[in-house]
């Protein structure tokens, strides 16, 4: 037995192990898909003429949709083969830190976006003009933003999920610009890719998480039966 | 003092190592507990990969010896178990790791 128990990893381990389903990658790959469709969707009915708050009607609800199903497989699917924690205060004050970083991290890239895109051309220095903010503006925050999940949360491969949700918007601008694709086109690629990724990893972490935990057999509740035996 | 008394002293230490904590399946389990601030049963035995038969077992002797609290609720219908150390188990762990850092650490190469 080694004379080593490293508590601080067996606790980061703990609580990466409940990152380790593939429901997050999934999640975050459909939500990103949702932004494409946005995208490709309101630009089409935009072109129909079809009222802004017709497409809102239509664009809005699928994420909640996406939120909605990322709970249910997290309450009916993997919680029941993983079972429940609850961490210590410490990595609770972490989470707290990283709810309210994100937070304001977010709002800075809604805004700085939007900001960005309507200072364009209104007599900014020649260098912004030249470069289409939300070219770099988008990516730089999402990389930012999920580098500090990635930090907090320790889940390493949320850094490059940053990547790839900073790349379908200057993708899709840059194959518009350079190549003979449609708009259509070139958004679908730009998105199909980072999404396909993101979506593929989740699928088989999925799988290989209920292979690894399978559901526990009806009737035989270990907790009832610990019950008794108390 | 002589020689064997010596020998015997130092070895006294080894036999004052706390064997409930000692045995494997029960030190992965206080280790994981000592590091969160609860888990139910399916989460400690997805942890450990102990079976259900094993970890109820030993969870039971942690339980009579007061290290381990078990919270005992009703999520619908389902009962629920949550696990957590007591006060005592957390000394008793921190205690484990002192002394057998110290047996270790004595041992020579």
């Amino acid at each position: 037995m080694s004379e080593k128990i490293d508590l601080k990893e067996l606790e980061r381990r703990a609580f990466r192990s409940t990152f380790q389903d593939g429901l997050w990658d999934i999640f975050l790959g459909l939500l990103l898909l949702n932004i494409g469709i946005g995208t490709i969707v309101g630009g089409m009915l935009e072109e129909a003429e079809v009222s802004l708050l017709r497409i809102m009607l239509m664009i809005v609800p699928w994420p909640f949709l996406v939120l909605i199903a990322f709970w249910a497989g997290k309450k009916f699917i993997t919680t029941p083969r993983m079972g429940l924690v609850k961490f210590g205060p410490q990595r609770r004050a972490k989470m707290k830190n990283l709810r309210a970083v994100l937070f304001v991290s977010v709002l800075l890239l809604v805004v700085m976006f939007f900001l960005g895109w309507a200072a364009m051309g209104n007599g900014l220095p020649w260098w912004v003009n030249e470069i289409p903010l939300p070219l770099y503006v988008w990516p730089a925050q999402t990389i930012v933003v999920f580098g500090l999940a990635a930090y907090f949360l320790d889940v390493p491969r949320f850094y490059a999920y940053g990547v790839l949700y900073g790349l379908p918007f200057p993708a899709g601008m840059l194959l518009v610009k350079n190549t003979d694709l449609t708009v259509l086109g070139s958004v679908a690629i730009a998105y199909s890719v980072p999404v396909g990724v993101m979506v593929l990893i989740g699928v088989i972490l999925f799988v290989r998480f209920l292979r690894q935990y399978p559901a526990p057999a009806e009737g035989s509740i270990p907790e009832a039966e610990f019950h008794d035996g108390c | 003092m002589t020689d064997a008394k010596a020998v015997s002293e130092e070895l006294q230490s080894i036999g004052d190592i706390d064997r409930l904590i000692h045995e494997p399946a029960r030190l992965m389990v206080l280790a994981l507990l000592y590091v969160v601030e609860s888990a139910d049963f399916t989460f400690l035995m997805s942890q450990t990969g102990l079976t259900w038969g094993n970890l109820s077992s030993h969870l039971s002797k942690l339980e009579e010896a007061g290290y381990v609290d078990v919270e005992k609720e009703f999520k619908g219908k389902k009962p629920h178990t949550m696990l957590h150390l007591t006060d005592e188990g957390r000394v008793a762990f921190r205690e484990y790791r002192r002394s057998m850092k110290q047996v270790l650490d004595d041992l020579p190469d």
